[in-house]
């Protein structure tokens, strides 16, 4: 165990000792880490924000959908009641009327986009309620003129996010109805902002299904897609659930008249998508790493031509082959383990003010940066294993001679 | 058993084209004790012999046995651990690593027999007391006198106490103050026990042993017990 002790000593001595070059050297295994680590965290960044702002738009949603083309069957208020009571771990059902229309403030009249639902809908989108309160289920069942739009919605139409109590009115087919606003979401997403850049303004307003089919002519019993709404880790396999579930209600099993999607699915295709990217630049970063590694054998095998009167002493004084292969290899892995310490520090740098900048999360796993420690110190091993095999074979009267 | 005993050796540089019989049909034995200086002009294998002497080498023909046993045709390893033990090296430029202290150089023999740090630490203390250097230790090769050097040196081929000291012109590189302390030093290690082997052109230098090996044009041209040799330090 001493003898690591000494291989360590001299490998750190012969390091300081060519300060200069070693840190030349060093570089290409800095530059190499530190964009693995960079890319990496970036990466891992992109998609937690991706997918966060994915989730946030359009939450935590599957659809359930009747082929009118294949079926007369419709979905009906027994069948929500049903799968409500039946499948476990979902937060509800809703069936869900989407039109556009116009609505009305005491400011000003904007285009608007209408999702007509139960209560259940307030799930609709992780955006949630800032002031006042969703509507309720009595609201549904009653039949009540509410509605509930954006903070951003509110200030456009009446010019204050004070509107609670107010009412608005909203035109569709020619036909106006009063709704009164009984809560708002909070300020819109910075992606969905970003989507909405050089449209005109519209707001979005959820209204309770029943006063709202009644009031422009929408079927209130019948339906031919519902909501459900699940944590997205389970949410596939919970609108797959209720697809089966109401197949077998009405007579529709082994048909495809029933068909369900989720935007899991799409998130799961958006994760495989970014997952290639972030292979793609992974590998980039360690073709550098490579690259950097080349460096360190070629450093090596000057170094060994350097001391070959060094490695003849050595090995005239009793040194074996594997003793001075492991003195060079020691050198090697040392060289590249401390390039790689500081591109840690650097990557990890670089990694904040990147993700800083672009607004992603700063995620730098702990697995990213014992692999890139681990990685650097295997890349001086095998790089330097030519080097050091090509000082271990000297012969001593070869080496002594020079 | 002789300690050290070369049978007709030859070596030969360059087979074929250009080949130079540097070593031809040699035969020596040097007992356990003795004191032998190998003496001839330039070029006329002196340092050729040494080097098969010290294992750095292996002939082209002929057999060489150390303690009786045949080192002549050994694995490397086997050759560096012969080294290891048995032969302590002094060579004409000192042979130090640059970059290693005086104490760290005579001390990577003993790292090499696989000596824990204490025990290295005591014998390569004790070997560089016993040259006189007690004050250089922590110094580097550049920091120090030729002279200085070879002490360096010397202490390093005694430390783990080999029984062959082999000396190929320790003094061909010093001035007379520095040849003088070195042979004193030599000297001083025989009359502790070891076989000292001495290469040396130089006559005065070859005076001072016991027995003269005269070599010429690589093979022996006389080998005699010095008429002159004196029992003194
Ligand atoms: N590696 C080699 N390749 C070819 N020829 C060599 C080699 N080494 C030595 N020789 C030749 O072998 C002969 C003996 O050389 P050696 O070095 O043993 O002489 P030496 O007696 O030590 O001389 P000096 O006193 O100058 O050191 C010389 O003619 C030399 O040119
Ligand atoms: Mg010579």
């Amino acid at each position: 165990m001493g003898q690591i002790g000494e291989y360590f000593k001299s490998a750190v001595k012969q390091i300081v000792g060519n300060g200069y070059r070693t840190l030349m050297t060093m570089l290409g295994i800095v530059i190499g880490i530190a964009a693995v680590i960079a890319v990496v965290s970036l990466g891992t960044g992109m998609s937690d924000y991706v997918t966060s702002e994915l989730n946030g738009l359009a939450g935590n949603y599957g659809i359930v959908m009747v082929d009118s083309s294949k079926t007369s069957e419709r979905f009906t208020r027994d069948d929500m009641a049903l799968v409500s009571e039946t499948v476990k771990d979902i937060h509800g059902i809703t069936p869900n009327i989407s039109s556009y229309g116009k609505v009305k403030g005491s400011r000003k009249t904007v285009e608007c986009s209408l999702e007509a639902g139960t209560e259940v809908l307030e799930a609709f989108s992780t955006n949630g309620i800032a002031k006042g309160s969703y509507f309720t289920a009595q609201q549904v069942e009653s039949g009540a003129r509410v509605c509930v739009m954006l903070l951003d919605d509110a200030k456009e139409i009446f010019g204050t996010e004070d509107a609670i109590g107010r009412d608005v009115e909203i035109s569709m087919y020619g036909k106006s109805v009063t709704y009164t606003v009984v809560g708002l979401r909070g300020h819109m997403s910075e992606m969905y902002e970003f989507m909405m850049q050089g449209q005109d303004y519209y707001a979005q307003l959820e209204v309770p299904y029943t006063c709202f089919g009644e009031d422009f002519d929408y079927d209130t019993v019948n339906f031919t897609n519902l909501v459900v709404f699940a944590d997205q880790s389970i949410l596939s396999h919970k609108v797959d659930e209720v697809k089966n579930l109401l197949a077998n209600v009405h007579g529709l099993r082994g048909s495809n008249a029933l068909s369900g999607y989720s935007l899991a699915d799409f998130s799961e295709q958006l994760d495989q998508i970014l997952g290639y990217a972030r292979s793609f630049l992974l590998l980039v970063s360690v073709i550098s790493l490579i690259v950097g590694g080349i460096g360190v054998m070629n450093i090596m095998l000057v170094s060994v031509s350097e001391r070959t009167r060094e490695i003849g002493i050595r090995k005239s004084i009793g040194a074996k082959t594997g003793a001075i292969m492991i003195q060079f290899l020691f050198e090697a892995a040392v060289l590249t383990f401390l390039g790689g310490v500081v591109g840690i520090i650097l990557g990890v740098i670089a990694s904040y003010i990147i993700c800083t900048a672009i607004g992603f999360r700063v995620i730098i796993e702990p697995a990213t940066v014992l692999g890139a420690a681990m990685f650097s110190v295997l890349i001086g091993l095998f790089f330097g294993l030519y080097p050091a095999r090509k000082a271990a074979k000297m012969r001593p009267i070869d080496a002594l001679r020079l | 058993m002789k300690l050290v005993e070369i049978r007709d050796v030859s070596k030969i540089y360059n087979p074929g084209e250009n080949e130079v019989k540097a070593l031809n049909h040699v035969s020596i034995s040097i007992g356990k004790g003795e004191f032998v200086a190998i003496i001839g002009q330039s070029g006329s294998g002196k340092s050729t012999l040494m080097n098969m002497l010290g294992c750095l080498d292996t002939p082209t023909s002929g057999k060489y046995f150390l303690h009786g046993q045949d080192v002549s045709h050994m694995t490397d390893d086997e050759q560096s651990d012969v080294r290891n033990r048995e032969i302590g090296f002094i060579f004409q430029g000192f042979n130090l690593i640059p970059s290693l202290t005086a104490l760290e150089n005579v001390e990577l023999p003993l790292i090499y027999r696989g000596v824990g740090k204490k025990e290295r630490e005591r014998l390569a203390n004790a070997a560089l007391n016993s040259v006189g250097l007690e004050k250089r230790k922590t110094h580097r090769p550049n920091e120090m006198s030729g002279g200085q050097q070879q002490r360096v040196a010397i202490a390093r081929a005694i430390a783990q106490a080999p029984p062959i000291l082999l000396a190929d012109e320790p003094t061909g590189n010093l001035d007379t103050a520095s040849t003088k302390e070195i042979i004193r030093i030599i000297k001083r290690l025989y009359y502790e026990g070891r076989t000292v082997i001495i290469i040396t052109h130089d006559p005065g230098i070859a005076q001072q042993a016991k027995r003269i090996i005269t070599i010429s044009d690589g093979m022996i041209k006389s080998d005699i017990i010095n008429p002159d040799y004196r029992d003194e330090i």
